[in-house]
């Protein structure tokens, strides 16, 4: 429920004091919350296997959002473009869906 | 997201001794080795989850949700880690199945295997995925890591898990190996979206208790924190893609609108042009209205396109055949015989001047002496505005026209066309067409040579040598 509520305060948070993102980190924003939503849904289903940790949470998700932002900026030096970015979308969704099936499967058990 | 097909997984990895025995058959291999045999355990530099002790089936349970919840979802993808009391079952469920079935018989059967999917969510998988298990871990592949004296670290991981499991459950089995880490990337994503972080912290809190309080107040914080910034970041990022959407449909909206703005003012230019050009022919009749030049001057005007024209004629129309598709991948063709170029357009306008045409217009526009059809990328232009199919070449001329025009070798090719390519192509007969003036040439006024010196005479084509 907590959770649930500091979630909400983040988006009020941002819906309050909407920030302007410089435009140097604007190429990374997206990617950046897949990285946060891969974190949430992994989050969730920990929780509900019973097995959640705060320190491995925090540190998933504020990696996750490092990670990924810096391989969009490497496959931007690289000169590859949007491909990088590609695999990490395509790893992170991978992840998503299956964190999402298992949460799935525990709310519906189906 | 549950096991790929066990064939599959043998099929696609090489065994990596080319004497070593086929693996054996997933249901035979169950009968794990019995507890006093080392059990085939992979490298534990490789693996180190597999030399981590199992939790105690007597460990406080690190979930107080009821026991037929956790282990039920847990089965499909969490990786094996210790047998499950009845492996040696005949008949795997798949992975799916597996987690009601368990779930089923945590309610109903013993109370120490309850116990034991309590303390730890990883003994059920056993049961789950023992054959894609099997398959990931051919126990071909690590003929070495049999041997205990080698891998003393994995004989001595094994001796703490007969340990345990002995202790409570007779018939237990040792650890299985871990599936190799030779293991397909993707495969592992699909079979373990879950960072296996939750499981070690899991593992770890089992074996040291709860941590203190002070440190589970401090992770909440933490934990609150994070959740707070990923609901600002979803936000951010939403307001993001919301205020820059506008942006590209905005410039593209400005140039659509700009274009339609001017073409407008465009429009009403020439319809002045037009009207005082109405009000010139007025006044120049009445000036000329004895003089017997002025029928002729018409009939020059009639010709060069500059004013409206009315009268019976014949009307083209063409217009290209239906696109053909990819009836696989919905593209269409790269080479379409059927389009209209713009060299048809061309060649039909001068077959009509040919068969003494007086007037034409495509599309309503009509064309002079200086006219030009030409196409820029996949559009027509007619003196630089666009046409758009069908193509209407209206045309003004003997009472004949239609029906020469059908016979002429430009009629007939394109008859051929349109039964070749599915073009269309009629010529009918009209009467009462009324085309517009063309564009206004405008005026192009001679202007003297540079004087190579002031003696020369002076030129007379300083006046204007007009372009009606």
């Amino acid at each position: 429920m907590a959770a649930v509520l500091a979630l909400a305060a983040g988006v009020v948070l941002g819906l309050l004091f909407p920030p302007t993102v410089p435009v140097l980190l604007q190429p990374y924003l997206p990617i950046a919350v897949v990285a946060a939503l891969d974190a949430l849904f992994g989050g969730i289903r920990a929780k509900l296997d019973g097995i959640f940790d705060d320190k491995q949470f925090v540190v998933s998700f504020v990696s996750n959002v490092l990670v990924a932002a810096f391989i969009v900026y490497l496959g931007d030096q690289l000169g590859v473009g949007g491909q990088l970015s590609t695999g990490v979308v395509v790893v992170l969704g991978v992840r998503i869906f299956g964190n999402v099936a298992a949460i799935r499967r525990h709310l519906f058990r189906a | 997201m549950s096991s790929p097909p066990p064939d599959d997984a043998e099929v696609t990895r090489p065994l990596p001794r080319p004497d070593a025995s086929p693996p054996p058959d997933p249901e035979t291999t169950v009968a794990l080795p019995r507890p006093d045999e080392p059990p085939a355990a992979s490298d534990p530099q490789d693996d180190p989850q597999a030399t981590r002790p199992l939790p105690r089936p007597e460990a406080p349970a690190a979930d107080p949700s009821p026991a037929d919840s956790s282990p039920a979802d847990n089965v499909a993808d969490v990786e094996p880690v210790r047998p499950w009391p009845h492996a040696e079952e005949p008949g795997h469920p798949p992975a799916d199945q597996a987690g009601d079935r368990t779930g089923e018989k945590a309610a109903d059967d013993a109370p120490a295997e309850q116990a034991v999917s309590r303390a730890h969510d990883a003994p059920v998988s056993q049961a789950a995925g023992p054959a894609e298990h099997l398959a990931a871990a051919d126990p071909a592949e690590h003929p070495a890591a049999a041997d205990p004296a080698e891998h003393p670290a994995a004989a001595k991981h094994f001796e703490r898990a007969t340990d345990t499991a002995g202790d409570e459950q007779p018939d237990a089995k040792p650890a299985r190996p871990r599936p190799s880490v030779s293991i397909d990337l993707l495969a592992d994503l699909f079979r373990n979206p879950l960072d296996p972080g939750y499981e070690a912290a899991a593992r770890r809190r089992a074996e040291r208790g709860e941590p203190p309080a002070w440190a589970r107040r401090g992770g909440r914080a933490v934990r609150t924190v994070a959740l707070v910034l990923v609901g600002f970041l979803l936000v951010v990022a939403y307001q993001q893609v919301v205020a820059s959407e506008p942006q590209t449909t905005q410039a593209r909206d400005d140039l659509a609108k700009e274009v339609a703005d001017r073409r407008a003012e465009a429009d009403g230019l020439a319809k002045d042009a037009e009207r005082l050009r109405g009000d010139v022919n007025r006044r120049r009749d009445e000036a000329l209205a004895a003089d017997p030049e002025l029928a002729r001057l018409r009939d020059l005007e009639a010709r060069a396109g500059l004013t409206r024209m009315t009268g019976d004629g014949a009307m083209v129309k063409l217009s290209p055949a239906a696109a053909k598709r990819d009836p696989v991948t919905g593209q269409t063709a790269e080479e379409d015989p059927g389009r209209v170029l713009d060299r048809d357009l061309q060649e039909i306008v001068n077959a009509l001047w040919q068969l003494h045409a007086e007037a034409i217009a495509i599309n309503g526009q009509r064309l002079t002496a200086t006219s030009t059809i030409r196409s820029a990328g996949g559009a027509i232009l007619v003196d630089f505005r666009p046409v758009t199919p069908p193509y209407e070449v209206s045309a003004i001329g003997p009472d004949d026209l239609d029906k020469k025009m059908s016979s002429s070798a430009t009629g007939r090719k394109f008859q051929r066309f349109a039964s070749l390519y599915g073009m269309q192509f009629e010529v009918r007969a009209r009467e009462g067409l009324v085309l517009p003036a063309g564009a206004d040439p405008g005026l192009r006024y001679a202007t003297p040579p540079p004087q190579p010196s002031p003696s020369a005479p002076v030129s007379p084509s300083t006046s204007p040598s007009g372009g009606r």
